[in-house]
């Protein structure tokens, strides 16, 4: 390990890498692709901010809003025939909820209202309530060229007054018919599991797959610009005439310093524009839902993101990035042609890949073993680090221990580079293969 | 200044691409680096820059190692490279950034060259809407752009038109003249023995001819004999023992042992009344040498 860190720290002359960071930085920020990868990163991050607050709100509106009632329908005349024998004054009931409309007790001839309603314009109902074998039946009549009480409300306020009058006459008292008639809501669950708020499920499931995700993209995207930038100096044979004023590793170096920035930068607008969004978007969802407007609790998540472990969250988001746009970065030089990118990637593909899913799934499957391996594993944990660490699902040392790990890993991969790449960054022809690249290991 | 290069090898796996090179560059002009394909030509400039770690040997600028010194060389690549995306003028700023220029040197630099070379329109440019000539145009002033005291020029003419290619050997004179160090690779012999002093010929990595070219041609002697008369003479020629290279109608190109074969050849011709129209007896020219010297080679 000495003799190879040596052999490697030999190699590193890095004059020139502000240069190509500064070039590197200001091509990428005049790239299309760029810009249009920012603008959709930012509005995705302020729509799902902004709908943390907009969602609740409208849901808050709808369950505030007032149910129509009985005394708001458009009814001018309501016959009532009550042939069910039940001692319950409906006419009365009915007449005290709607104020503005006739309410008329039938005792016969209900034929003659029906011609009437089949040839009226006007808004009329006939209820009619019957007894037969099976039970009680409540039948309304509307005419049928015109839109009456179209929720039928007055059928179902009839059958409520004849629900709690049978129960009154029986002897039931006021309180006790509003008790027995109040709402049963009902929820099947499984032993052991806890019914969670919209907010619990949000914080501890959709926002860890959300976070994942997004530095999945990031760390991804990034890193994948690194090798692409390298394919295209070599491609164009640019490389061959950088070389003559600088070392391949500083080449490589400012460009993977400037992604970074980028990313980083990038990273950082996301989380401000977020921010920015959801409180406005609060502003704008409480004016929207008025004094009915629940918000979700996210305290859980925003208390997370104290100054510490912001800082830490940026630690491992950088150490992530490194570690596969080293990766990338060796990819590209194995090939010399554009064609040949997505075969040349597909490892560091896998692995990322791999890596993510391993973060995606892990807060979905909450198991400590499961999450003790993505943790530590330096393929996932750049993914899933982040949000265990704002959900405090990770001890201290763990982190620490996690952190090493990736330190670690990107040392032997940047030990590794420093001793194949000046080899393989002028390799023209055919893609080299990892086992060609230890080859060129093991000879240097 | 001179340029001293020692032993050099270098190897990939098995196979040897350099072996064993060594010359010196002891003053300006232009020293031409050549081979066939595949020799190991720019295996060799690129470990001269220091682009490719080498196996064993030294390369040394003025007693330092050249590879510390890379700022200071103009390098033309024989492939040619820009980004074809980015503007002319962005990616000449860049290049000479890297070599240590301010915005402002490079800039007056490369106003200059754009204006010597007749691309000033094309400045502000993408390189991929340049035509290839225009192309090589701007590489060559990315080569020019610090005004470095060694040139490394990787077939510079190649592919340019004849317009282009006076008006690179032009400016390949005037550094000449500026007393310019050039390493120059070429497969156009002509163009190369048009500047060139010394010479090292590389044949699948090893060295199987170098020194002054004056010097070499001096040493093969006055040996090609170029002739024409009115009338066929291929059958005195081959009577009088001596081989012909190639028969044109233009002439006829015969290898003569010495001077005396073709003064004997001459009085035959005389002798006979037969009206000559050329005579020219002279060196080898440096693309005879070079065909010869690979040929053995390749016999051997």
């Amino acid at each position: 390990m000495k003799y190879l860190l040596k052999r490697s720290v030999s190699q590193l002359n890095l004059n020139g890498t502000g240069k190509v960071f500064k070039f590197t930085i200001t091509q990428q920020l005049k790239s299309r692709t760029f810009r249009i990868t920012t603008i959709v990163i930012l509005v995705i991050s302020i729509l799902i901010a902004a709908s943390l607050n907009i969602i609740p709100a409208l849901i808050s509106k709808d369950d505030g809003e007032k149910a129509p009632t009985l005394g708001d329908i458009d009814v001018k005349e309501v016959y009532v025939l009550d042939e069910s024998g039940l001692n319950i004054d409906i006419v009365s009931a009915l007449s005290a909820e709607m104020p503005k409309a006739n309410i008329v007790k039938l005792e016969q001839d209900e034929e003659s209202i029906i011609d009437e309603l089949v040839e009226t314009t006007e808004s009329k109902i006939l209820l009619k309530l019957t007894k037969d074998e099976s039970g009680y039946s409540i039948l309304s009549i509307k005419p049928p060229n015109i839109t009456v009480d179209k929720d039928d409300l007055t059928l179902y306020y009839t059958k409520s007054i004849i629900e709690s009058g049978r129960l009154l006459n029986a002897g039931v008292s006021e309180a006790d018919v509003e008790m027995l008639l109040a709402n049963i809501s009902a929820e099947s669950i499984e032993a052991g599991e806890e019914v969670k708020s919209l907010a619990e499920i949000l914080t501890e499931i959709y926002v860890p797959m959300a976070s994942g995700i997004i530095l999945f993209l990031l760390i991804y995207l990034y890193g994948y610009w690194v090798a692409t930038s390298i394919v295209a100096e070599k491609s164009s044979r640019v490389m061959e005439l950088l070389l003559t004023s600088v070392k391949p590793l500083a080449v490589v170096l400012g460009k993977l310093i400037a992604m970074g920035t980028l990313a980083l930068t990038q990273f950082a607008l996301l989380l401000a524009s977020a921010g920015i969004s959801y409180k406005i978007s609060g502003g704008f969802a409480n004016s929207m839902a008025g004094e009915n407007y629940n918000p979700l609790d996210l305290s859980t998540l925003t208390d997370a993101f104290t100054p510490l472990n912001i800082i830490v969250v940026l630690i491992i988001f950088i150490l992530g990035y490194i570690l596969y746009a080293e990766m990338n970065a060796i990819a590209g030089a194995t090939i010399s042609s554009a064609e040949d990118m997505q075969m040349a990637v597909m490892p560091v593909n896998f692995i990322a890949i791999v890596g993510f899913y391993l973060s995606y799934f892990s807060p979905a499957v909450d198991n400590d073993v499961l999450n003790t391996i993505v943790a530590l594993c330096p393929i996932s944990s750049p993914f899933a680090l982040p949000t265990m660490i704002i959900m405090d699902k990770i001890s201290i040392g763990m982190a620490l221990a996690s952190i090493l790990i990736l330190i670690a890993t990107i040392v032997i991969v940047l030990l590794f580079a420093a001793r194949v790449y000046s080899s393989i960054v002028l390799h023209t022809g055919n893609r080299l293969r990892l086992k060609d690249l230890f080859s060129i290991y093991r000879q240097k | 200044m001179s340029i001293q290069v020692k032993s050099l090898v270098k190897t990939f796996g098995d196979y040897t691409a350099v072996d064993d090179l060594s010359f010196s560059i002891e003053k300006p002009g232009v020293f031409a680096l050549l081979g066939t394909n595949g020799a190991g030509k720019t295996t060799a400039i690129r470990m001269l820059l220091g682009m490719l770690t080498k196996n064993s040997g030294t390369v040394l600028w003025d007693g330092k190692p050249m590879a510390s010194l890379t700022s200071q060389i103009g390098y033309l690549a024989e492939e040619r490279g820009l980004y074809p995306k980015i503007d002319v003028i962005d990616q000449l700023l860049y290049f000479a950034q890297l070599k240590g220029m301010s915005t402002a040197q490079a800039k007056s630099k490369i106003d200059f060259w754009f204006e010597r070379l007749n691309i000033e329109e094309h400045k502000y440019k993408k390189a991929s809407q340049l035509s290839k000539g225009n192309q090589q145009k701007v590489q060559l002033v990315v080569a020019l752009l610090t005004d470095p005291q060694l040139l490394i020029l990787d077939e510079p003419l190649s592919g340019l038109d004849p317009v282009n290619a006076d008006q690179f050997r032009a400016v390949i004179k005037e550094e000449i003249g500026k007393g310019k160090y050039i390493i120059m690779s070429s497969h156009q012999m002509t163009t190369v023995e048009e500047f060139c002093d010394d010479l090292v010929i590389l044949d699948k990595g090893k060295t199987i001819l170098k020194g002054n070219l004056n010097e070499i041609k001096k040493g093969y002697g006055r040996i090609n004999l170029s002739i024409k008369c009115d009338e066929d003479i291929t059958g005195m020629i081959i009577q009088s023992g001596l081989t012909i290279l190639n028969k044109t109608p233009a002439q006829t190109m015969v290898r003569v042992k010495d001077e005396e074969q073709a003064k004997m050849l001459l009085k035959k011709i005389i002798e006979n009344d037969i009206s000559l129209v050329k005579y020219e007896l002279r060196e080898p020219s440096l693309h005879e040498i070079f065909v010869e010297k690979v040929g053995e080679s390749i016999e051997s």
